[in-house]
């Protein structure tokens, strides 16, 4: 009886619960600021892999708005359509003719590659695997007016332009599809009716495939009184808050650090928030993961992310790099030649995790840290560089994703789950320390000389505010 | 080497691409309702509560090192904010009883019956379950997610059991 209760138990728990409209909606408002953000990021931030087709657009958007190029005025109805075609670039603009009342539009696949099934609205999967899929996006003309003047490409290496299911079709195929694993990306326009739709095939679905799904979809319209162009009053007072928080968020971090605000190596930091100190003792660079002094493979997080990357004396094998620019242009491939980069650090938990307060007290103390590559200024502070380095896409490289370290020497965690969520961290008294060593991935011209005078650490017991950074220096700050 | 789809969709969530993040919270979004409904009476406060976490997520993406860690890094934000609004809530007009956890919404069946195995708990004891049995973190995990000790959420949800037991199965020895 006691296993009919559990099994009760987990049904009335995992059951799908109906989520009501209102909430959807405010859900799904959510949604619009964040793709609006990120329209927004592509252009301020260094971006990494995948996405990279959408950032080499972004620098030349608005030059292509001055270029007259190719502009091709599409027939009149709900929306004219421009086309932008530069080089390796293509920008779409619509106008909207806010006469015209929006309506519903949805779209449902006949026709799907074999084996290919709809996993949630609008995503069609092989499997689980990213590379196979299909996604259906369906845009009516308040999606349209909100996104008008954002959907650019780059390294476009041909757009086919034909008719499917009597309407205007682009099939958009990009440069070096097996390289930076590009899919390729369908659109159907119709002015008349009021909707255009996107369809976009993963890399390892072939366009024809794509053609046949545009081809077989089933389109409905419906009168939808809800849609409205523009925002609402409450809308544009949120938008306006969120985009002053975001400049505010901007300023903060754009302010930097100066070199005394910096710990030195073998000075100690202290995080009053989580009661952890944390002194750098000792860096070293290495060639051979192999030669760093009590190196095991107990102490690799992830050996599938390593092995592929290490030579049989344990030296680093080469792998094919982008520097891109603070816009996310390509300025450069590369080889390059990563070393290995063990720091020596020393650990307090000088306030016991009972000692919080609050209800909020922690059981565990985090070692971990990661690289920040900074520079240094004009006036004489430090910040983020700004420029990025990145894996050729198709190289698969994650053993320096997110610049963390990769080696704990003394791991506590080692097994199922507790090794996925804690295996950088340790349960440790009031008073304890540690020793251990952290071992990073480097290139080797990120370090030109051996000189560390442009990494810090960032231990992630800080907190990792990046309007208030708090890092060690790795060496002498010039 | 293979990654699994959060992985996947976590990295191309940092290159900006608002598509995946949003397919990332998809996956992710009838566990966080779960949570923010075992948190929150009213409706519109659990929409709050899911389109703040959103947005929190997406702004501080940047900020989650290990992408093995984003079911519990996501949690917890979610938490953060369903506290904020209660406390907020507090200080208005709303009160803390939990025992009118499912009245006066209109709710169907299936969140009914949902709200109605949570009611006999505590608050605390409701997110552990669901934490457990919707969320599927263990016990361990829930305890960093909660900053408690890991004895405690064990004794905790033995304690959740066995009210649920007295309440639903009260002859069942």
């Amino acid at each position: 009886m006691n296993q009919d209760r559990k099994i009760l138990e987990k049904q009335v728990l995992g059951q799908k619960l109906s989520i009501p409209k209102e909430t959807e909606a405010k859900i799904e408002a959510a949604y619009d600021i964040v793709r609006a953000k990120s329209r927004q990021k592509t252009k301020t931030m260094p971006v990494r892999r995948r996405s990279l087709r959408h950032v080499w657009a972004a620098g030349l958007a608005a030059a292509l708005i001055a270029v007259s190029g190719l502009g091709v005025m599409a027939s009149m109805g709900y929306f004219t359509k421009n086309v932008q075609e530069e080089g390796e670039q293509v920008s779409y603009s619509f106008e909207v003719n806010y006469e015209l009342k929006p309506v519903e539009v949805k779209a449902e696949p006949a026709y799907l590659p074999e084996g290919m099934q709809k996993q949630e609205e609008g995503k069609y999967f092989l499997d689980d695997n990213y590379g196979h899929g299909i996604s259906i996006m369906p845009m009516n003309m308040v999606n349209i007016d909100a996104q008008k003047e954002m959907l650019d490409f780059s390294h476009v290496e041909h757009v086919e332009k034909t008719t499917i299911q009597n309407m205007e079709a682009h099939i958009i195929t990009y440069k070096d599809r097996d390289k930076f694993l590009n899919g390729e990306d369908l659109f159907l326009f119709n002015p008349e009716q009021g909707y255009v739709i996107r369809i976009f095939g993963d890399y390892e679905v072939p366009v024809e495939e794509v053609k046949k799904v545009a081809e077989g979809l089933k389109i409905t319209v419906t009168e939808n009184a809800d849609l409205k162009y523009g925002l609402t009053a409450e809308e544009q007072q949120k938008k306006a808050a969120e985009e002053a928080a975001e400049e505010e968020w901007d300023r903060l971090v754009e302010k930097g650090v100066t070199t005394d605000q910096i710990t030195m190596p073998g000075e100690t930091l202290k995080c009053e928030a989580y009661g952890t100190s944390y002194t750098v003792n000792e860096v070293k660079i290495y060639d051979s993961l192999y030669d760093v002094p009590g190196y095991t493979e107990q102490g690799v997080y992830d050996m599938e992310r390593l092995s592929p990357w290490l030579n049989a004396d344990g030296t680093h094998k080469s792998y094919q790099r982008l520097h891109l620019d603070e816009n996310g242009k390509i300025m450069e491939e590369t080889a390059a030649a990563p070393k290995f980069l063990a720091v020596n650090v020393t650990a307090e938990q000088f306030i016991g995790y009972d000692e919080f307060g609050d209800g909020s007290t922690q059981d565990s103390t985090a070692l971990d840290a990661s690289l920040v590559y900074v520079e240094k200024r004009a006036d004489g502070t430090w910040n983020f560089r700004k420029d990025t380095y990145e894996a050729v896409p198709s190289e698969q490289y994650d053993l320096q994703m997110d610049d963390a370290a990769f080696y704990l020497s003394q791991p506590e965690n080692l097994k199922g789950s507790e090794r996925i969520h804690s295996f950088f961290y340790r349960s440790m008294e009031k008073g304890e320390s540690i020793d251990y060593t952290l071992i990073f991935a480097v290139d080797a011209d990120q370090m030109p000389g051996d000189s560390l005078g442009n990494i810090v650490l960032c231990f992630n017991g800080t907190g990792n505010d990046e309007t208030n950074p708090m890092w060690s220096a790795l060496g002498a700050m010039k | 080497m293979k990654r699994d789809k959060t992985e996947e969709l976590l990295l191309r969530a940092r290159a900006c691409d608002g598509d995946a993040f949003v397919e990332l919270m998809e996956l992710h979004k009838q566990s966080m309702y779960k949570v923010a409904k075992a948190y929150l009476k009213r409706e519109e406060d659990v929409a709050d509560a899911m389109s703040e976490t959103i947005l929190d997520c997406f702004e501080h993406l940047e900020s989650l090192r290990e992408p093995g860690y984003f079911g519990t890094w996501l949690v917890r934000i979610l938490i953060n904010n369903c506290n904020n609004i209660r406390k907020s809530n507090q200080r208005t007009e709303y009160t803390d009883q939990i025992e009118v956890l499912s009245g006066g919404q209109k709710t169907d069946e299936k969140t009914r019956a949902f709200l109605d195995y949570l009611e006999p708990l505590e608050e605390q004891d409701r997110l552990l379950l669901i934490l457990f049995y919707v969320w599927g973190f263990r016990t361990r995990e829930i305890a960093e997610i909660l900053h408690i000790k890991e004895a405690t959420v064990k004794s905790r949800m033995q304690r959740g059991r066995q009210k649920i037991k007295q309440t639903f199965f009260p002859m069942v020895v």
